[in-house]
C-alpha cells in the first residue's frame, strides 16, 4: 500500500485520535494518542491490509515540551512502512508495553526506560539494560543531562558475586 | 650403526663384571641393571614428550597454513624446553578451599601410570623392559588409572567447572574402555597370546602378515576408542575451552598443570606404541631385507606416524557432543567390536 | 548483578550458571546468566551493556559528516556497511543524488566487507564447535581483503570510507585486477570451507534440527538477515527496496528450509558466493565519473525527520534521525541486527544443552558493540 493508501484507511478506522504528520518522506508518520496506543498497535499488527508484524525499532526522544516514543513498523509481506509516535507529558512521561504484541520490544522499551526515564507500565521484567545496575546518576540521554565530575566506583560490599 | 642389543650385552657385561669383582650377590646385579633401564626409559620417555609438543605445534601449523614456532632454535625445536623451564620457576596455587591432598596427587598418579605402561612396550629386537606373559592386559588395566586421576582432579579443586568436567572427563573414559579392550581380542585371538614380544614376533615378517589387514576393523576401532580415551578432539569436550573454560585441570598451575599436558603426550605416544606393536608389527621391518635399518628405529618411525595421525584427526574434525559420544561408543563402537571378535574367532577356527 | 539472579526462581533442582562477561565464546563481552537443569538450559537471562559508548548521544553534537567516523565502530567488524547506513540516512534526509560510480563503489566494498565479517562469523563457529581449522583458512581470505581496503582507503578495520554524498577516495588502479583475481580464488576456498565443514557427520549431529526458528516467531522477534532467511523467509532489503543502485545487478537471495543451525550456516556460505558474483559485476560495470557529490562542508539538511535502513551483514541497519535545521542532527536511534538476535537467544536456547548453547549462539552472528553502541 502507498502512502497516501494507508494514511486513508487509518484516518478511517482511527479518525480522530490520530495526527498525519505532514513530511516528503516516502512513509506515513502518524501520531496517535496515549489512550489509542495499545489499541492501535494492535490494530496495525492484525490489519490483513496493514499487516506490521515486524517492530523495527523504539525508542524515545526528549524535547522542550514533551517526550515521545517513536515506533518504526514494517510489514515483511506488503513491504511498506510506517513510523507511530505519541507524544507524552514531560514531567510524568508514562506508557503502556507492546512486549505483548511485539516481543522485540523488551529491549528497546528497557534501553529506552533508563536513558530517558520513559516509565513503560506492565513491562515483563524492568532492569537496567545498558547502564551499571548501580546507576543513579539520572536519564543521560535526556537533553541538559550533565553528568557528575566524578563518578564514584560502586560500593563493593553491595556487588556480591 | 651398532644394534642395541650388542650394546646391552655390552652393559650387562660391565654390570656382572663390576658386582662379580665387588663379590655382590646376583640380586645387586639384577636390580643395578634393571635401575639403569629404567633411568634409560625415562630419559627416553622425557625427550619424547618434549618432542611431541613441539611435534603437535609444528603439525598443527602446517595444517593451519602458518609456521609454528620458529624463533627458538632451527624452527623452533627448543621452545618446549624453554616452556618447560618457564613452567618450573611457576608459582604454585592452590586455591584455598582446595582439598590439598587430593588435588596435590592427581597429577603425580597421572604421569607415573603414563610411566608405568611402559615396562612392557616392546622398543625394538631384545628392548622390552620387563616382557610379562599378561603385558597386554597389564597396559589395558594400568592406563585406566587415568579415570581416577581425572576425578581427584576435578574433586579436588573445590570447583563447580572443575568437577562437571571431571566428571564428563571420567564418563567419557570407562565407556570407551570397553570398546578399547575388546578391539584387541581380535589380535590376540590371532596370536594367541598376551605378551607384547611375542605379539611382535608373531606377526611375520612380512608387511602382508601384519594383523592391520586381517583386523581393520579391530584398528578402526582401537585408534576410535584411543582417541576418545586421550581426550583429545572430537572427543575433548570435557576440556573444551571455548564450552566450560578448560575442564577438570582448571585449578592447577605450573608444574602441575605441565604434568596433565605431558602426560596426554605420553599417552599419545603409549597408544600409537601399543597399536603399533599389535597391528603394524611392532619393531619388524616390512620387508626382510630392510633390517639393516635398526628395529627401535621401525618401531619409533610407525609410532610417530601413528601419533601424526591422531594429531591429524583434532586439527580436521569439530567435537563431539556429549550425548553423541555416549552413543557414539555404546551404540556404535561396541556391536562392531563384538562382531569384530566374532568374525576373528570363526576364521582363527576355519583356518 | 544479583538482582538478576532473583529474577530467576529456582526450584530443588536447578542452578545458575555463569557465563562471562570474559568467555572464549561469547563474540565480544557478553554476560549469560543460564538456569540449568543437570545438562538442560531452562531458561537464559542475557546481560549487556559491557560495550556501551553511548554513541547515540555523541551523534547530538557533532555533525553529520564528523559522525561517520562513529559509525564504524558500531559495527567493526563490517565497517562499510554501517557507513553506507548512515550516507543513505542522511542523503534521503536532505534527497542527495549520489553519483554512479560512487554508488557502484559502495557496492563493491559493502560487498567485500559482507565477505569478511561472514569469514569472521565462519571462522569462530567452528572453533566454538571445536573444528580449530577453518578459523586460519578464514582469517587467510580475510587478509586479502583487508590489503584491498588498505589499497584504497588506508585503514584495515575501520574505515570512514563513505562521505554523505558518495565516497571519500577513488578506488588505485591495481584494485580492479587484484579483485578479479580474489573473487576468482575465493569461490574455490569456499568449496575448502564445505568441504571440511557441511556435510561432516560431527558438524551435522551438532547443528542440524538444533533450535529451529519459524518464521512467525521471528519476525516477531525481530530477526532479520541471514537469520531469517535461513527459516524461509525471502526479504532482502537489497532486492525489496534496493538502495545504491543493488538493482542493477544480478545475484540470487540464498533461503534455508528449516531454520536450524545448518540452516543459518549454510545460508551465509551461500552468501559469500553470491557476493562474489555482486562484486564481479559491478567491478565490470564500474562507470566513470565523480565519486562525490557537490555537499557543503557546513551541511544543513531541512528540519524533519528520516527513516532508512540497509542490508548489513548481520541483520537490518537502520537510523531513524530527527533533525532541527542546524548542523548537528537532534536525536539519532541506531536500529542494529544483532540488538534483536540477543533477545532471540532466550527463546531459541531453552530446552537445549550448554554445548548446543555455543552453536546456536554462533548461527546467529551477534556481535556485542552492535548490541551496546
Amino acid at each position: 500500500m502507498t502512502k497516501q493508501e494507508i494514511e486513508k484507511q487509518l484516518q478511517q478506522d482511527f479518525g480522530d485520535h490520530i495526527e498525519i504528520q505532514e513530511t516528503d518522506q516516502p512513509e506515513p508518520y502518524i501520531y496517535i494518542t496515549k489512550d489509542k496506543y495499545i489499541e492501535f498497535c494492535k490494530y496495525l499488527f492484525d490489519n490483513p491490509n496493514l499487516a506490521f508484524k515486524f517492530l523495527f525499532q523504539l525508542g524515545g526522544s526528549h524535547f522542550e515540551d514533551k517526550f515521545e516514543v517513536f515506533l518504526c513498523l514494517t510489514s515483511p509481506e506488503h513491504h511498506h512502512e510506517i513510523i507511530v509516535k505519541v507524544k507524552l507529558p514531560v514531567d510524568e512521561p508514562e506508557i503502556n508495553s507492546v512486549t505483548g504484541i511485539w516481543r522485540v520490544a523488551d529491549f528497546f522499551e528497557l534501553e529506552a526506560m533508563e536513558l530517558f526515564g520513559i516509565k513503560f507500565v506492565d513491562h515483563p521484567q524492568p532492569r537496567h539494560l545498558l547502564l551499571i545496575e548501580e546507576w543513579d546518576y539520572g536519564y543521560p540521554m535526556r537533553k541538559g543531562w550533565t553528568g557528575p565530575d566524578f563518578i564514584p566506583m560502586p560500593d563493593k560490599s553491595k556487588s556480591a558475586e | 650403526m651398532l644394534e642395541l642389543t650388542g650394546l646391552l650385552q655390552w652393559i650387562y657385561n660391565i654390570v656382572a663384571g663390576i658386582s662379580s669383582s665387588l663379590g655382590l650377590p646376583d640380586i645387586i646385579r639384577d636390580i643395578a641393571l634393571m635401575v639403569l633401564i629404567i633411568a634409560a626409559i625415562l630419559a627416553f620417555l622425557t625427550v619424547m614428550a618434549l618432542f611431541l609438543v613441539w611435534w603437535e605445534r609444528k603439525v598443527s601449523a602446517h595444517f593451519q597454513d602458518r609456521l609454528g614456532p620458529m624463533v627458538a632454535g632451527w624452527h623452533g625445536w627448543y621452545q618446549t624446553i624453554a616452556d618447560a623451564v618457564k613452567l618450573l620457576q611457576k608459582e604454585d596455587i592452590v586455591v584455598a578451599s582446595a582439598d590439598r591432598k587430593v588435588h596435590f596427587w592427581a597429577p603425580v598418579i597421572i604421569y607415573t601410570v603414563c610411566l608405568m605402561a611402559y615396562a612392557v612396550i616392546p622398543f625394538g629386537k631384545g628392548l622390552i623392559a620387563a616382557d610379562l606373559n599378561i603385558g597386554l592386559l597389564y597396559i589395558l588395566a594400568i592406563t585406566s588409572f587415568t579415570v581416577i586421576s581425572l576425578l581427584m582432579a576435578g574433586w579436588g579443586s573445590n570447583n563447580k567447572f572443575a568437577l562437571l568436567g571431571g566428571m564428563r572427563s571420567a564418563a567419557q573414559i570407562v565407556s570407551y574402555e570397553v570398546p578399547l579392550t575388546l578391539s584387541v581380542i581380535g589380535v590376540v585371538l590371532m596370536a594367541g597370546t598376551l605378551s607384547m614380544y611375542s605379539l611382535v614376533e608373531a606377526q611375520g615378517p612380512y608387511f602382508w602378515k601384519w594383523y592391520i589387514w586381517p583386523q581393520l576393523l579391530g584398528f578402526a576401532i582401537y585408534i576410535s576408542a584411543a582417541t576418545a580415551e586421550l581426550n583429545r578432539t572430537p572427543f575433548d569436550l570435557p576440556e573444551a575451552e571455548q564450552e566450560l573454560v578448560a575442564g577438570f585441570n582448571i585449578e592447577y598451575s605450573g608444574m602441575k598443570f605441565a604434568m596433565f599436558f605431558l602426560a596426554e603426550f605420553l599417552n599419545m605416544f603409549t597408544i600409537s606404541a601399543v597399536a603399533t606393536t599389535l597391528f603394524l608389527g611392532g619393531w619388524q621391518p616390512p620387508l626382510p631385507g630392510l633390517d639393516f635399518i635398526p628395529s627401535y628405529i621401525w618401531f619409533l618411525g610407525k609410532s610417530l606416524f601413528l601419533v601424526f595421525v591422531i594429531m591429524w584427526f583434532k586439527w580436521t574434525y569439530p567435537r563431539l557432543r556429549v550425548d553423541h559420544l555416549m552413543d557414539f561408543a555404546w551404540k556404535v563402537l561396541l556391536p562392531l567390536a563384538f562382531l569384530n571378535i566374532i568374525i576373528t574367532a570363526l576364521g582363527v577356527h576355519l583356518f | 548483578m544479583t538482582d538478576l539472579t532473583k529474577e530467576m526462581q529456582l526450584s530443588e533442582e536447578e542452578f545458575i550458571v555463569n557465563m562471562g562477561p570474559q568467555h572464549p565464546s561469547t563474540h565480544g563481552v557478553l554476560r549469560l546468566l543460564l538456569k540449568m537443569k543437570g545438562e538442560f538450559i531452562e531458561d537464559l537471562i542475557p546481560d549487556v551493556g559491557f560495550l556501551h559508548r553511548s554513541i547515540e548521544k555523541i551523534a547530538e553534537n557533532r555533525t553529520y559528516a564528523q559522525f561517520m567516523a562513529f559509525t564504524d565502530r558500531i559495527d567493526y567488524c563490517a565497517s562499510m556497511p554501517c557507513n553506507l547506513a548512515w550516507a543513505t540516512a542522511v542523503e534521503k534526509l536532505a534527497q542527495i543524488e549520489i553519483p554512479e560510480r560512487a554508488q557502484y563503489l559502495r557496492v563493491i566494498m559493502t560487498e567485500l566487507n559482507r565477505i569478511a565479517s561472514h569469514l569472521i562469523w565462519l571462522g569462530t563457529m567452528s572453533l566454538d564447535l571445536g573444528a580449530f581449522t577453518p578459523f586460519l583458512y578464514a582469517f587467510r581470505e580475510r587478509e586479502r581483503i583487508l590489503d584491498m581496503f588498505e589499497m584504497t582507503c588506508g585503514q584495515r578495520l575501520t574505515y570512514t570510507y563513505m562521505r554523505i554524498g558518495g565516497v571519500s577516495k577513488d578506488v588505485p588502479a591495481e584494485f580492479y585486477q587484484r579483485c578479479k583475481d580474489f573473487t576468482k580464488d575465493f569461490r574455490k576456498k569456499v568449496d575448502d570451507y564445505e568441504a571440511i565443514l557441511t556435510y561432516n557427520p560431527i558438524f551435522l549431529s551438532r547443528t542440524k534440527d538444533v533450535a529451529i526458528l519459524t518464521i512467525e516467531d521471528g519476525i516477531n522477534y525481530g530477526a532479520s538477515g541471514p537469520t531469517i532467511r535461513a527459516s524461509g523467509h525471502d526479504f532482502d532489503l537489497r532486492k525489496v527496496h534496493p538502495y545504491s543502485s543493488y538493482d542493477k545487478f544480478n545475484f540470487e537471495v540464498p533461503l534455508g528450509k528449516n531454520g536450524d543451525v545448518w540452516d543459518r550456516y549454510i545460508v551465509r556460505i551461500q552468501e559469500m558466493r553470491q557476493c562474489c558474483e555482486i562484486i564481479d559485476q559491478a567491478v565490470e560495470g564500474l562507470p566513470e565519473g565523480p565519486i562525490k557529490a557537490k555537499v557543503p562542508t557546513m551541511f544543513r539538511p531541512k528540519a524533519g525527520e528520516v527513516f532508512a535502513r540497509i542490508e548489513a551483514p548481520r541483520g537490518e541497519m537502520g537510523y531513524y534521525i530527527i533533525s532541527d535545521g542546524t548542523t548537528k542532527p537532534y536525536r539519532v536511534k541506531i536500529r542494529t541486527g544483532s540488538f534483536s538476535h540477543v533477545q532471540l537467544m532466550r527463546h531459541l536456547c531453552k530446552g537445549w544443552k550448554i554445548a548446543d548453547l555455543v552453536a546456536i549462539f554462533g548461527s546467529l552472528d551477534i556481535i556485542l558493540p552492535e548490541v551496546d553502541r
